[in-house]
């Protein structure tokens, strides 16, 4: 593709904005999956024997599993050895990653994608402007940018080493930090926990990783941004993040990908753990391509997602706006361990058109008095299936444990489909659990208010979209919460006739 | 996991009117598919399913009938073709077993509206009940369960164009492993009420399936249940909205106390083009005393825009500001707390089988009050 | 011995993660045959006051004692207040959907008279007590089978409380803002049942925002809480001076 062409594509004003393709050099494995295959990509970045072994380990155990079958999830069969397992930039695969080698093409990819000025113009090698430090969360982002399998560019190192933290590529921290990534990697999501987390622990290529030291509250806001580029690859990120004692971060994530007509596969992981009066926030952006009106290609997202709260008193917070893929498969979950220890979770997840989304969340009390709120906004339109599934455990061990659930349905148009599969299970009866479900949809007599005051159709459906997913908006960073309600909007073009 | 299989061999029954599925796939294999498929498993999570299929073979009794002498009611015991219309297979396999391997089914065909109660008592399992109610008539039955071993009874209800029935059921006793399978259709404006009243016992699993098959029908289950000690309950009500206009609402209050356990599946499944439909469902659960298990999914299904819906689900103990309500009125705490878990049980327990209802699940106490 | 002493009563809220002190020192002395009307802004402790004197969970006392005719209160269980005879007139009334209130003031004044020793009353006779308090304060009788305050307007619950007053005919009644929320009319009924309540042998503390209850109930002796504290104590005018000037000129 020409670099013309992809300018066309841009300005074409098509309904996904980031569905261009970046023309650069690529490096890139070619399509199947044997032990060869993992110990290249070992090899590749050097790893230490230990994580070679633990990669053939959970290559093993991912042979021996079966793919798994969800009941309103919908798809052809994957065909595993038609992926290729490894892409990186041909700039990026050798020599340091210093930010003045980043190839100027990728630079303006995420311009394109709109990454906050701030992040460009680190990402372009700009010092930052030290007194800026320490402003309110949007002002200062480090970023972290994943594209296809490695990591580019990460932002702001020299600002987070001087408080402590460790924010840098997982490969790099490999190599940096062993110790902590051998203690950590594995120890929320074992390598055999589902399917798609064994094919991520065998072949996964890059990711974050950040270390908050005890008492150290972060900052600035930490951010990685995922992007597919290369046609027929799939992207197997891992990212690990750890909280010591009374320490507090918030991390945000976004992802794009370009449109292709084949549908691709996103199978990353995600480890939070939280020590002691430690707290995590985690947000996601997540608009992967979710395919054309008529569900044609689309990224398969089907990733893994937990915290632990390992000390009392931690705290793990995740916020998830849901807007792209063709099938989107994850419930991020909190183990609550610690006594005291709360977990959050607060997600809006539309589909549109053919989209998919099977979402939700899982709240393990395990320690006494912990507490967990979940607030799921679905919205679904076209000819969509949107589901949330959740599950609140309470273990005999979870004394006064408390969980309150809200989850709510918008539905636009007939040929949609809206669920919630929302279990519950105690074993303490100590425990106060309140789960509330409602269905509503856009009336026609809200419509028509706002048009009775000059409001267009599709603004006015958007303000009550917007509305409706209010409580989840409140609780991303200023800048993400912008960016969400632009995204559904985009999302929602063509819903209502 | 192993597969679940038919406990003998099964042929399709002279006497079953064209099955559903039947034609395509030979009745075993297709009998054997949905008792293995994800949906089914799903249905059986937190109770073991090969007690309740095995025993779906065994003999089975009349149950006790009375009330049935009186006009616009007509009993037979027949081996002829009977239509179950709207019934799936894949819904309920170990009920279609039951129809299969019974040698016989009773059917009751209700022609107008009838005065006096109809009585079923089940002292063991029982063959297969078939209630058909004709458009414009209406019944009052009481179904009583007064087993102390294993036990199983299948029940068919068709109610025809605003067709009437009040149902109440009281499975109280000291079963073995009790199952109870009811299934209703309900075609145009038909109305259906349900009051159960139930306990544990060594494991009591009760499917109810409706079907909201036309347009404007209104359905109301309500059930209160308590699971103290070593007891067990299995709950699996299933609510399908196939046409417009349907209203249905469902109440189920559940004590789970001392090593109880205690399982609720609520499915509220509306289908497109069931426009206009109101679906309630709230399920609420107390937890007394030590240990005890509760699990509950109040699911929702939905494939149309134009409804009304909402569920919810609780698990908790006493509200502590009732519980010093009572307390400032000079009631002490054991007092207190029996006043309020008979309180919640008792916002569940209604119809003709009350009476005996609140004095199984609540001591029968201060009932004239 | 007074009725109601209470002496340099602390006392906090407990919220969910800390402590908050909101009695700093209070004292009141209530005689048998007296009414004391509590005023106070906002947030000055009036319904603290209520809650602990009556031990509802939530509160903890620091310091201090209170007494009924010498009997200390604040180590005892709610119920075990109630039976020495302290009733507390709720603001917000709680729904019990599921017991009646029949069943529940039965039980109610069965434990009382087991306390006291007494026989408890014969139920036709206590029933026919019931409807009859019931009625003369607008209460529609057939209320009484339906759950504790189920489905009651905010007024209905008012007077429920008012009926319960006049049914256990407590030795010490604690009104907490019983006024608030009713049209003038049921403040009427209200104030007319607690009139008929008052006897030289039992006392009442009313707790009240506004004047306009003691036009009705007129009090012996009206007390400004501020700051978890008594800081004025006067008869009736001290009443009209307040509602005359606010609260602002004394603190």
């Amino acid at each position: 593709m020409t670099k013309s062409s992809v300018d066309q594509l841009v300005e074409a004003g098509t309904e996904y904005h980031a569905g261009f393709v970046t023309d650069v050099e690529s490096e890139t494995l070619p399509p199947g999956l044997d032990e060869s295959v993992v110990k290249y990509i070992s090899a590749r970045k050097g790893e230490p024997e230990w994580l070679t072994q633990w990669r053939l380990q959970a290559y093993a155990q991912w042979q021996q599993m079966r793919e798994p079958k969800w009941a309103h999830v919908h798809y052809p069969p994957i065909d595993f050895q038609s992926i290729s397992y490894y892409s990186a930039p041909k700039s990026q695969v050798d020599g340091p990653r210093s930010l003045e080698e980043v190839d100027p093409e990728l630079l303006r990819t995420y311009e394109k994608l709109g990454i906050p000025l701030h992040e460009q113009a680190a990402l372009a090698g700009v010092v930052p402007d030290p007194a800026a430090v320490g402003t309110p969360a949007g002002a200062n982002v480090a970023v972290d940018v994943v594209f296809d399998s490695v990591s580019i560019a990460t932002t702001f190192k020299e600002t987070l080493a001087e408080a402590g933290v460790i924010f840098c590529p997982i490969s790099e921290a490999v190599h940096s930090h062993p110790a902590l990534v051998q203690k950590y990697l594995g120890s929320v999501i074992p390598q055999r926990d589902n399917y798609y987390a064994a094919l991520n622990s065998a072949v996964f290529s890059d990711g974050s990783f950040v270390y908050i030291p005890k008492g150290v509250r972060c900052p600035m806001e930490l951010s990685t941004y995922f992007r597919i580029n290369e046609r027929n690859t799939g992207q197997f990120e891992r990212t690990l993040i750890i909280a010591d004692e009374g320490s507090h971060v918030s991390y945000l994530e976004g992802c794009t990908a370009p449109m292709r007509d084949e549908n691709q596969l996103h199978a990353a992981v995600v480890e939070l753990v939280a020590l002691g009066d430690a707290e995590i926030k985690y947000s996601t952006v997540q608009n992967w391509y979710p395919g054309d009106e008529n569900g044609k290609g689309g990224i398969y997202n089907f990733v893994t997602k937990r915290g632990v709260c390992a000390g009392p008193r931690a705290k793990i917070s995740w916020t998830q706006v849901e807007t792209g893929s063709a099938i989107t498969w994850k419930y991020p979950s909190v183990v609550l361990r610690g006594d005291d220890s709360v977990g959050e979770f607060y997600s809006v997840a539309l589909t549109n058109n053919r989209q998919q989304a099977d979402t939700g969340t899982k709240m393990i009390h395990m320690g006494k008095n912990t507490k967990s709120t979940i607030v799921s906004k679905g919205i679904s339109a076209g000819g969509s299936e949107n589901c949330y599934r959740g599950l609140v455990r309470i273990s005999p061990t979870a004394q006064n444990a408390r969980n309150f659930t809200q989850c709510d349905s918008l539905l636009i148009g007939d040929q949609c489909g809206a669920h919630t599969f929302p279990y519950i299970e105690n074993k303490n009866n100590s425990a106060t659990i309140e789960h509330e479900a409602s269905t509503s949809k856009v009336s026609d007599d809200q419509l028509f208010a706002c048009q009775q005051r000059g409001i267009e159709t599709e603004q006015a459906v958007s303000m009550i979209v917007n509305g409706f997913c209010k409580e989840v908006f409140r609780e991303l960073p200023m800048e993400f919460a912008v960016e969400a309600g632009k995204l559904l909007e985009v999302s929602l073009e063509g819903a209502v006739g | 996991m192993a597969d679940l299989t038919l406990p003998a061999e099964l042929a399709t029954p002279d006497w079953l009117a064209p099955t559903p599925n039947a034609a395509q796939t030979p009745l075993p294999e297709a009998l054997h598919r949905a008792l293995n498929s994800a949906a089914h498993r799903e249905r059986w999570k937190y109770t073991k399913a090969e007690v309740f299929l095995g025993a779906t073979h065994t003999a089975a009794n009349l149950p006790q009938i009375s009330g049935e002498q009186q006009p616009g009611i007509d009993l037979q015991q027949t081996t002829k073709p009977v239509p179950l219309v709207g019934f799936d297979l894949d819904q309920a396999p170990e009920a279609f077993a039951r129809l299969c391997y019974a040698s016989n089914i009773l059917t009751i065909d209700i022609s107008a509206p009838t005065t006096e109660i109809l009585t079923l008592v089940h002292a063991s399992s029982t063959v297969p009940v078939l209630i058909r109610v004709a458009e414009g008539a209406s019944l009052t039955l009481n179904e009583i369960s007064d087993c102390d071993s294993d036990a199983q009874q299948t029940i068919w209800i068709d109610l025809a164009a605003n067709a009437e029935m009040k149902h109440s059921r009281n499975a109280l006793d000291t079963a073995g492993a009790h199952w109870q399978y009811l299934n209703v259709r309900l075609q145009r404006d038909a109305s259906y009420r349900l009051h159960n009243h139930v306990t544990g016992c060594a494991s009591r699993r009760q499917d109810i399936h409706v079907l909201m098959d036309g347009q404007g029908a209104e359905a109301n289950l309500i059930s209160a249940g308590s699971v103290e000690g070593k007891t067990a309950l299995d709950q699996q009500f299933t609510l399908e909205h196939r046409q417009p206009r349907g209203r249905s609402q469902q109440t189920i209050h559940n004590i789970v106390a001392n090593g109880g356990k205690c399982s609720f599946n609520g499915r509220i499944h509306i289908h497109a083009g069931a426009a206009g439909t109101d679906a309630q469902l709230a399920n609420r659960n107390l937890g007394m005393g030590e240990h005890a298990t509760i699990n509950t999914k109040p699911e929702l299904e939905i494939y149309t825009d134009d409804v009304s819906c909402a569920h919810g689900a609780t698990v908790g103990t006493i509200s502590q500001e009732a519980l010093f309500y009572l307390l400032s009125r000079g009631i002490d705490q054991g007092a207190a707390q029996a006043l309020l878990s008979q309180g919640f049980l008792r916002q569940c327990i209604d119809g003709p089988l009350a009476e005996s209802a609140l004095e199984t699940l609540i001591g029968g106490a201060s009932v004239g009050l | 011995m007074s009725l109601l002493n209470v002496s340099d009563l602390h006392a906090s809220v407990i919220t969910d993660d800390q402590t908050q002190p909101i009695l700093k020192g209070l004292n009141l002395t209530v005689e048998a045959g007296e009414v004391h009307a509590i005023m106070g802004p906002n947030g000055s402790g009036k319904s603290t006051l209520a809650n602990v004197v009556s031990g509802r969970p939530g509160y903890q006392v620091d310091n201090g004692a209170a007494t009924l005719e010498g009997s200390p209160l604040l180590e005892l269980e709610p119920y075990e207040r109630a039976q020495l005879g302290v009733f507390l007139a709720f603001q917000y009334p709680v729904e019990i959907p599921g017991v009646s209130n029949m069943e529940f003031l039965k039980a109610s004044i069965d434990s009382l008279a087991r306390a006291r020793g007494e026989e408890q009353p014969n139920t036709a006779q206590f029933m026919r007590q019931v409807r009859e308090l019931a009625s003369s304060l607008d209460l529609d009788p057939a209320f009484l089978k339906r759950g504790v305050n189920e489905g009651f307007s905010g007024g209905e619950k008012k007077r429920n409380e008012i009926m319960q007053l006049l049914l256990l005919d407590p030795k010490l009644a604690v009104l907490d803002e019983t006024d608030s929320g009713l049209d003038i009319d049921a403040l009427k009924v209200v104030a007319e049942g607690v009139n008929r309540y008052r006897s030289a042998s039992n006392g009442v503390v009313l707790i009240t925002h506004y004047q306009r209850l003691l036009d009705y109930i007129v009090p012996d002796f009206v007390h400004v809480l501020s700051n978890g504290q008594i800081i004025e104590s006067g008869d009736k005018s001290l009443a009209l001076e307040l509602e005359a000037k606010g609260y602002a000129w004394l603190t």
